[in-house]
């Protein structure tokens, strides 16, 4: 009995935490692949926009939404381990989704570092932008890769072996994962304003400094 | 018309330079010929079948040793301050990439032509070198264009040597898992059709990031 009543517990907190991770997840794109925009689209999107108006503005876009795909990259790698723990009895599978997710991860780690190892030269801004086209343009090939080994990702929502759309989720879980995706999205906008935000000010207080003395 | 000039006038200089000193290549050959010794080691190669584990001991040196050439291409330039120079003469910003990369493509080659016999004698790999050979050309053409692109980008930052390989191995995981998939293939003499999902994605991916690398290459140097 009590380990039934344990199993069930189990259940509803994997749930939980699927409910939780999704969202996250579909921030980005090889989880969620054709369904989802993603962090690193919307930088290159920035970033292009910087290099044709000069705009530090859309600089400051383009890095918070690295960023931002830094933070929730990693938090959707974690929940996906906590979940995959009990439920696939494994932390880390070499699978398809999970292994393009990480990939892309590392891309933005990767940008990372560039604006780490420059962070007082202005042209940072214009090399980073370019990072971001080479990272988007990479996001095809990342998905596609690893795709070619196959693997053991839940598929929840899309098309099963005979072509047809399924989507194995109860109504509950429909509406819990809807009210996750939205809350999720409104937390990434709201990060990337109030980021992009700190960074002007941030940069808007360096210059007055140099113009006044500390 | 120019601009072909401009292309063999960079792409001359690069050649003249590396015949000079001779340093990158044997670099390049020295480490392609370390990392091969050392996978012997570390794995233990003798007795498991070689057709599938030595396709990733063979990509390994390869880009290894490949990131060293890639690494110095635009650190030299940055060095010496004669990246200005060529960036001051009226010289067509595509022409520089294009010469550069092919520069590049050609040192990797002859790293991989001296490498791939070496690999084939190490670890007695039997070899069919006719279909082969072209993938591997097909892989290192990809490898040569991100690689010039993100060595520039490496080279204007303050830890050049170290950005290098953080940039370039996230976005290159897919070419090396293709080439390596191919090379598999073509070791165990599968057909074609067996992987051929693999070389459409190399094949994508060189055309590909030449073209994207060839576009954005002048917003990397432009000062």
């Amino acid at each position: 009995m009590r380990e039934r009543g344990s199993d069930t517990r189990f259940a509803i907190r994997d749930t939980r935490l699927a409910i939780c991770h999704l969202p996250l997840a579909i921030r980005h794109p090889p989880s969620a692949i054709r369904r989802s925009f993603s962090s690193i689209l919307i930088a290159a999107v920035a970033g292009a926009l910087f290099l044709r108006t000069g705009n530090l503005k859309y600089d400051r876009v383009s890095h918070a939404c690295m960023e931002l795909g830094v933070l929730f990259g990693a938090i959707s790698l974690a929940t996906g381990m906590i979940w995959a723990r009990p439920v696939w009895n494994t932390w880390w599978t070499w699978e398809a989704r999970l292994t393009s997710f990480l990939i892309l991860w590392l891309v933005y780690v990767a940008y990372m570092m560039l604006r780490m190892s420059a962070r007082d030269d202005p042209g940072v801004a214009r090399i980073a932008a370019v990072f971001t086209f080479v990272g988007a343009a990479d996001v095809p090939f990342i998905i596609l890769a690893p795709r070619l080994w196959r693997g053991l990702h839940p598929v929840l929502f899309g098309t099963n072996a005979g072509g047809e759309f399924t989507f194995n989720m109860t109504q509950p879980m429909v509406a819990a994962l809807g009210v996750s995706i939205t809350a999720v999205m409104l937390v990434y906008f709201y990060l990337l304003v109030q980021r992009t935000r700190l960074a002007g000010l941030s940069s808007r207080v360096a210059e007055l400094r140099e113009q006044y003395g500390d | 018309m120019i601009f072909y000039r401009q292309l063999y006038a960079i792409i001359a200089k690069e050649l003249a330079v590396e015949w000079r000193t001779k340093e990158t290549l044997s670099a390049m050959l020295v480490f392609a010929l370390l990392v091969l010794v050392i996978f012997n080691f570390a794995f233990d190669l003798q007795g498991v079948d070689i057709r599938v584990l030595g396709p990733g001991v063979l990509w390994v040196a390869f880009s290894f040793s490949g990131i060293i050439g890639l690494g110095r291409s635009f650190a030299m330039e940055r060095d010496k301050g004669s990246l200005d120079g060529m960036l001051l003469a009226p010289v067509d910003r595509g022409a520089i990439f294009l010469g550069k990369a092919f520069a590049n493509f050609l040192f990797i080659l002859v790293m991989e032509v001296i490498t791939l016999p070496l690999f084939v004698i190490l670890y007695n790999v039997p070899l069919e070198w006719f279909p082969l050979v072209g993938f591997i050309l097909m892989g290192t053409l990809g490898f040569s264009a991100v690689g010039t692109l993100l060595s520039a980008i490496a080279a204007s930052t303050r830890m050049r040597e170290v950005m290098l390989p953080v940039l370039l191995f996230p976005v290159l995981v897919p070419l090396l898992v293709a080439s390596v998939k191919i090379t598999q293939g073509s070791l165990q003499g599968l057909p074609f059709s067996d992987f051929q999902g693999w070389f459409n994605l190399l094949l994508a991916y060189d055309v590909i990031f030449l073209v994207v690398a060839y576009l954005v290459f002048e917003f990397v140097v432009e000062e």
